[in-house]
């Protein structure tokens, strides 16, 4: 089980690491949106998660390092969540006034999630259900990723119906499949963590069909994300006959 | 969110060639290119004359226009447009650059 429990959450790393920092080092025109999710994977998948496994297993043993590395996952955690609310508004709704209220009020939540967690008695319970400041950042992370599912998913859709009509190309209309699968895939990871929490506790998170689960996810989030922003020449391959048709035909399935 | 050149012309040449009021022109263009995927706010010139040609006669026959009496001119009025139409960078052009495409 042990390997079970490492073997989605640790290729979700590894992607989120190599992606990010691949995606953090591009040059060029208009980067701020590589930037962006660049930081958005660092931040959450590379660093801070991992980050929140380590402190956990130095809790479990009374390290004093325990503290100081909860705290740094939580700053890299909201990091990458709050480029996530910056990328989604700024590649699907770079005009509107509600979206960038909400990001806003996004990193608002964020901030006061933070100090509310390091002034609490019970400093970094990144795992306590009954502290509500974790709660709220834990809230605002997991609706950072149920935002760009929603955004990339909505407007994948969108370019569906553009593909009959020759006016999208099949390989990009998949990336916001994927985009939208490895977010939803990030959402239900959260809501299975907060289900866990509200019921069990740690043990239930530690549970042997939770791990089970979270681990599918991982794998899927990764090979989504993978695919998405770094497709491979055999995907891009499938891809091949529909873009010479003009976008018109199918998409692979 | 305002609409774009495009959209507005669509719409303008519409209600002028039909008996349709403002607000039944611009719903019919805003049903035709949500049936296409594509948003009044960002659609270019070239979009449109997709949508015109493909999915607007339907929409028109549906509402007792004969779509010969309109779209000539609207074609017309939309290929007349020069310059850049597209109001913004769209997430399709910025995923494809995500991915080394563009």
């Amino acid at each position: 089980m042990s390997f079970l429990a490492l073997l989605g959450p640790g290729l979700f790393s590894l992607t989120s690491l190599v992606i990010g920092s691949r995606l953090v080092m591009r040059r060029g025109e208009d980067r701020l949106p590589a930037l962006l999710i660049g930081v958005a994977f660092l931040g959450g998948g590379g660093f801070g998660q991992p980050l929140v496994v380590l402190g956990h297993a130095l809790e479990r043993q009374g390290s004093v390092l325990a503290v100081p590395v909860q705290a740094i996952a939580l700053v890299s955690l909201d990091i990458g969540a709050t480029a996530l609310w910056a990328f989604t508004w700024q590649v699907f709704r770079p005009t509107l006034s509600w979206a960038r209220t909400l990001v806003v009020l996004a990193v608002l939540g964020l901030t006061i999630s933070l100090i509310g967690q390091f002034a609490s008695t019970r400093l970094f319970s990144l795992l306590d259900g009954s502290n509500p400041w974790f709660w709220l950042g834990f809230g605002v992370r997991a609706s950072s990723a149920g935002w760009a599912a929603f955004e990339s998913l909505r407007y994948g859709d969108m370019m569906r119906r553009r593909l009959s009509l020759g006016l999208s190309d099949p390989l990009t209309t998949h990336r916001f499949l994927l985009w939208g699968m490895s977010a939803s895939a990030i959402v239900l990871f959260y809501v299975i963590a907060a289900v866990s929490l509200a019921v069990g506790g740690p043990e239930i998170a530690t549970s042997g069909p939770v791990v089970a689960l979270g681990s599918f996810l991982g794998i899927e989030a990764a090979a989504s994300m993978w695919l998405a922003f770094f497709p491979p020449g055999f995907y891009r391959a499938r891809f091949e006959p529909a873009r010479r048709a003009g976008g018109t035909e199918q998409e692979p399935r | 969110m305002s609409a774009s050149a495009v959209f507005e012309l669509a719409c303008e040449v519409l209600e002028a060639e039909s008996d349709l009021s403002r607000l039944e022109a611009r719903g019919t263009i805003r049903l035709a290119l949500k049936k296409a995927g594509l948003e009044a706010h960002a659609i270019d010139r070239d979009q449109m004359c997709v949508v015109t040609e493909k999915i607007l006669p339907e929409e028109l026959v549906a509402r007792g226009i004969e779509p010969r009496a309109v779209l000539p001119t609207l074609v017309r009025r939309l290929r007349s447009l020069t310059g850049d139409t597209s109001k913004r960078v769209s997430p399709e052009s910025i995923f494809r650059k995500l991915a080394g495409d563009a």
